[in-house]
């Protein structure tokens, strides 16, 4: 029988409509789309995408730790931005956190997240560690 | 072990099966609103629409040997972020008590003009 885990995190906002955090299925994370939120699901970073990328992927940090994970384990991340010109603010953030990983990765310009004000929104794909 | 699922009753968009299995993996194709035609369906009713593409999932999940309580990760794509509401419901059904991994973005246009959303997704198959 294929292993298939949900995740719900401790101290990660509330997931939206009918999601949870996580979903370990096949030997993989899934990680829900992460937004640059706090707790209780207020914008972090106010318009600074810099900000607001650095809350992202501390949030996918502590997503991936609770799956047995790091940033080391990631083979997909999908990036949406609501401006693609904020691609080189957010890309020296993606460097610092991935360190030598260099994962399968997609960004996208896209007109609107979840969030109002969300200038970034990160998924990713983990191969959890066996 | 890979191979292509493409339903009967499914059109044929693009060069696209609905779905690959790959081992233990479902790897499911953007699925738009559309009758087997490729004819839109429910113009103006995202709810509707929302219905439909969460129809054709469950059909297209069970023809690869999986279920809605087995999926990984839904994307929804949406014409209007607003309209995020319209899923709850949908994913309760096709999910029952299991909650998927999922992320919800607007875009600024869908394959088929009218369409209101698109949604693809990953599942596993148990054994």
């Amino acid at each position: 029988m294929s292993t298939r885990r949900e995740l719900r995190v401790a101290g990660q906002a509330e997931p939206i409509s009918h999601f949870t955090d996580a979903v370990e299925a096949g030997g993989f994370l899934f990680v829900s789309g992460i937004v640059p939120v706090d707790e209780r699901r207020l914008l972090v970073g106010g318009d600074d995408v810099v900000a607001q990328a650095r809350c992202v992927f501390e949030n996918m940090r502590a997503v991936l730790a609770a799956g047995g994970c790091t940033f080391a384990d990631v083979v997909k991340v999908t990036v949406y931005l609501t401006d693609v010109t904020d691609r080189p603010l957010v890309n020296p953030v993606r460097q610092e956190v991935f360190g030598d990983t260099r994962p399968a990765s997609t960004l996208v310009e896209i007109s609107a997240l979840v969030i109002p004000g969300a200038k970034v929104e990160v998924e990713c794909v983990a191969l959890i560690p066996k | 072990m890979r191979d292509e699922i493409s339903l009967p009753t499914r059109p044929v968009l693009s060069h696209s099966a609905d779905a690959v299995r790959a081992d233990e993996l479902l790897f499911v194709a953007g699925i738009l609103p559309v009758d087997a035609n490729g004819t839109l369906i429910a113009e103006d009713d995202v709810a509707e629409q929302a219905r439909c593409v969460f129809s054709d999932l469950d059909r297209i999940l069970t023809a690869g040997g999986s279920s809605g309580s087995h999926l990984a990760h839904v994307n929804v794509y949406l014409t209007s972020i607003e309209d995020f509401r319209v899923l709850h419901g949908p994913l309760q059904q096709t999910c029952g008590p299991a909650l998927t991994s999922g992320t919800i973005v607007e875009v600024r246009g869908l394959a088929i003009a009218g369409a209101r959303i698109e949604i693809d997704a990953v599942a596993v198959r148990p054994s």
